[in-house]
């Protein structure tokens, strides 16, 4: 790590980012990673420690863990209690200046004792982008003391966005600059991720602001793959999709593996963000061959009603999307307790949700922990003596679950036909037998032969019956050593998954330590999302802050004028198109929701539309 | 210069069980030997001594501040002692730790002339390299076998 920049760069807000953009990823690195140690926290000024007891037990309360977490108001370091009560997990903190906070953690404790057996550690971080000089999370990162690997490392390529949701103040024209690092500058923030041992990333999503408004993403996506990501994501609200075909033809043909697609709902009112463009965006990629992941964000006495529906959309058009990864409501603010309730939802609660309102064909036991798949990583690794790609998040963070069909009226969850604790069990002890001496291709085959043991063919989905087909593709996993062999199953499947990101109002420094989806930072660290996005002024913000445009620098170099770069919504037109109707066909009745309904939604959510 | 040891016994059930015990001591250079200093012992306080404990923890067994909170005894006092020391020079600390029935030595080399810190971890009865050794021996200011020496008889060292 190069010195610490002079006393008077200190008092600097921002770089002069135009002296930046045209250098070489290798004159960039050498440039910007001495601002890491600048742009840190800094005790005493962004955040207070104060460590005294945990808070004790009320009646009614029995002790499940204690933990750290943080002021929601003043982002200290608190001790914080978790306990359960009437069957579900709270948390409860005391900030010696801002009071009593108490939160739902969990929706249900026989959840939380289920998953917890599923959590397993990672390795560590061998080579740490910073030095240990804080505590966590203030010391980010990745610091020597992070457990986890980067399993997705996010980008974010732009602040900018052609959207005015009402919630966000991220976006360009609220925050004041512009933020968009250089395709060089993207490049070394690849590198820096890449190098990592033991295992450096190989996913990276592109984020934004609205990532598709560069026009030069589809060479940032030719970078990614010249750098060696062997999965590319982009991440987008879909209005661009909608109306440019060619796009997405040439985001496939650069390398994307992958478009996440915001989608909250099956109707306006639930989805108002791009409840009309979806359709298009899927049409598009669907000609272009391209998958998607439909991401909603789930909340309580909002869309939460839809989270069936979600999934059947995701079935009736699993031609072309892949997954449905819900992710529970992270609460940005100071909000007050009531207003909170009314919004909180946890993952077993969307759990309960989902097998009520897909009548209990994908129920809550359907549905595994992130780091349940780790003995399939151990076991590979065993096998090759080579570190792996292992998913050690916090059990509490995300749970998943693949579901099939013969029918759409059937889903079928994976764990109907495959003994999941089985083959993992398997897996552990089969890699217990290679490291403590066992001739490892004996153990292989012993695994194969005892794997069809665990799954039951006569449960599986018909055309997985027929020609054994699911167990070929788990054959294939384990003697690849990869997992390219998901890919056959992605097309076969539709991934259920969801991540609950944090807020400080729940926040748990456990949680965050054992991280694995990360963000590259402008100056060469890698922070883990909950990190990011939790504390935006002392992380994302101040990044992106010091490595930005000015509006009016931006405008100059571009020629264009940001105050023009919004998007106004034609319902009518939108509407009256023939894809609008097929994709919401079987799924919702949105055509007997009033054309004025359709533009109130819109413009309370703050998208203007054509009248 | 300070030099803080840790001692504990820790129990942890939440997110995942771990039950950890680590003993540690210091020792410096002196007339070519590695001769054991004395320390002060106290209670560990979180505030003063987290930042420390990450440091000989954090990248070397997994275990940080975050994860002693977990341990069940929180409440009262932690389960953890600390026993500070003055060093002159550079010294060397080494810590025996036992984790699910296996042992492991960590030997930390710190306040050489370069400012670095020196970590070797050894599990069982694996046997470092003598580079390594040589290495942690040359920063502290002693033969490379008073070092082996160490390692052989462990904290049982005078
Ligand atoms: S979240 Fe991870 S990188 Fe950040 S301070 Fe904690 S352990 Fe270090
Ligand atoms: S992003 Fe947040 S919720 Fe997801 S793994 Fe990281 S800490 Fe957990």
């Amino acid at each position: 790590m190069v010195d610490a920049p002079a006393q008077s760069t200190l008092l600097l807000e921002r770089v002069d980012y135009s002296a930046l953009r045209n250098l070489t990823a290798e004159e960039i690195a050498g440039e910007v990673r001495k601002y890491a140690k600048l742009l840190m926290p800094r005790a005493g000024i962004d955040y207070r420690i104060h460590l005294g007891p945990a808070p004790p037990l009320r009646e009614g309360e029995e002790l499940v863990t204690r933990t750290l977490s943080l002021c929601p108001h003043c982002y200290s370091l608190l001790p914080a209690t978790v306990f359960r009560r009437e069957g579900k997990v709270y948390m409860r903190k005391v900030c010696p200046e801002h009071g009593e906070f108490e939160e739902l953690y969990f929706g249900d404790y026989s959840t939380y004792e289920r998953y917890k057996k599923w959590q397993r550690d990672g390795k560590g971080i061998w080579t740490p982008n910073v030095g240990l000089t804080a505590l966590c999370p203030y010391n980010c990162g990745l610091c020597p003391r992070h457990k986890s690997h980067t399993a997705l490392l996010n980008v974010a390529v732009t602040n900018r966005c052609e959207l005015r949701c009402w919630y966000c103040f991220f976006y360009a024209v609220k925050a004041g600059y512009v933020y968009e690092p250089s395709l060089e500058h993207i490049r070394f923030m690849l590198r820096e991720a890449k190098r990592m041992l033991p295992r450096g990333a190989i996913a990276v999503q592109f984020t934004g602001g609205e990532p598709l408004l560069r026009d030069d993403i589809v060479e940032i996506v030719r970078v990614a793959r010249e750098e060696g990501y062997e999965h590319v994501q982009v991440n987008t609200e879909g209005i661009r999709l909608a109306f440019d075909p060619e796009l997405a033809v040439k985001l496939r043909q650069a390398g994307t593996n992958t478009v996440y697609m915001s989608f909250d709902g099956v109707t306006p009112h639930t989805n108002p963000k791009n409840h009309w463009e979806v359709p298009y965006a899927l049409e598009n990629l669907r000609k272009a061959g391209l998958g998607v992941v439909l991401v909603p964000t789930v909340i309580r006495g909002y869309n939460l009603h839809e989270v069936g529906a979600i999934i059947r959309f995701g079935v009736k058009h699993s031609d072309i999307v892949r997954g449905v990864n819900m992710q529970p409501v992270s609460i940005v603010g100071r909000v007050p307790r009531k207003e909170r309730e009314r919004l909180r939802v946890t993952i077993p609660d969307i759990l309960a949700e989902v097998e009520r309102q897909t009548g209990g064909q994908i129920r809550r036991e359907d549905w595994y922990p992130v780091p349940t798949v780790v003995p399939i990583s151990r076991f590979v690794e065993a096998l090759t003596g080579r570190p792996q790609f292992e998913l050690t998040t916090h059990f509490a963070c995300g749970a998943a679950t693949y579901v099939f069909w013969d029918s759409a009226d059937e889903l079928i969850p994976i764990t109907r036909f495959v003994d999941v604790e089985g083959v993992m069990g398997l897996l552990d002890r089969a890699a217990e037998e290679i490291r403590s001496g066992r001739n490892k291709y004996v153990v292989l085959l012993s695994v194969l032969a005892k794997l069809r043991k665990y799954v039951d063919a006569s449960q599986a989905p018909k055309k997985f019956r027929k020609k054994r087909k699911f167990l070929r593709m788990i054959f294939n996993i384990l003697l690849k050593h990869d997992y390219s062999a998901l890919g056959e199953f992605h097309y076969n499947a539709l991934f259920l998954g969801m991540m609950h990101f944090m807020d400080t109002y729940n926040y748990d420094v456990s949680r965050v330590q054992r991280c694995d989806v990360h963000y590259a930072m402008p100056d060469g660290r890698v922070v883990p999302f909950c990190t990011f996005n939790v504390m935006p002024e002392l992380y994302r913000d101040r990044a992106q802050k010091f490595f930005s445009y000015t509006i009016e620098e931006w405008e100059r170099l571009t020629g264009k004028r940001l105050s023009e770069e919004v998007y106004v919504r034609n319902i009518r037109k939108l509407m009256s198109g023939e894809p609008y109707r097929r994709a919401y066909e079987g799924i919702a009745d949105v055509f007997s929701i009033p054309y004025e309904e359709h533009v109130m939604a819109s413009k309370r959510f703050g998208i203007p539309v054509v009248e | 210069m300070m030099v803080k040891v840790f001692s504990f016994d820790l129990r942890i059930e939440d997110p995942a069980p771990r039950a950890v015990r680590a003993r540690g001591a210091v020792y410096s250079p002196s007339g070519g030997r590695l001769v054991r200093v004395e320390g002060l012992q106290r209670q560990f306080s979180p505030e003063e001594d987290a930042l420390d404990f990450d440091e000989d923890f954090g990248a070397t067994i997994g275990l940080t501040l975050a994860d002693v909170v977990h341990s069940a005894a929180w409440s009262e006092a932690l389960p953890l002692t600390v026993a500070v020391h003055e060093c002159a020079g550079p010294c060397l600390k080494l810590y025996e730790i036992v984790e699910g029935g296996v042992k492991r030595r960590l030997l930390m080399v710190i306040g050489g002339e370069d400012g670095r810190r020196y970590v070797l971890s050894v599990q069982g009865g694996a046997s470092p390299s003598r580079g390594d050794l040589q290495k942690l021996a040359e920063v502290v200011g002693v033969d490379r076998r008073e070092v082996e020496k160490l390692l052989a008889s462990g904290l049982e060292s005078p």
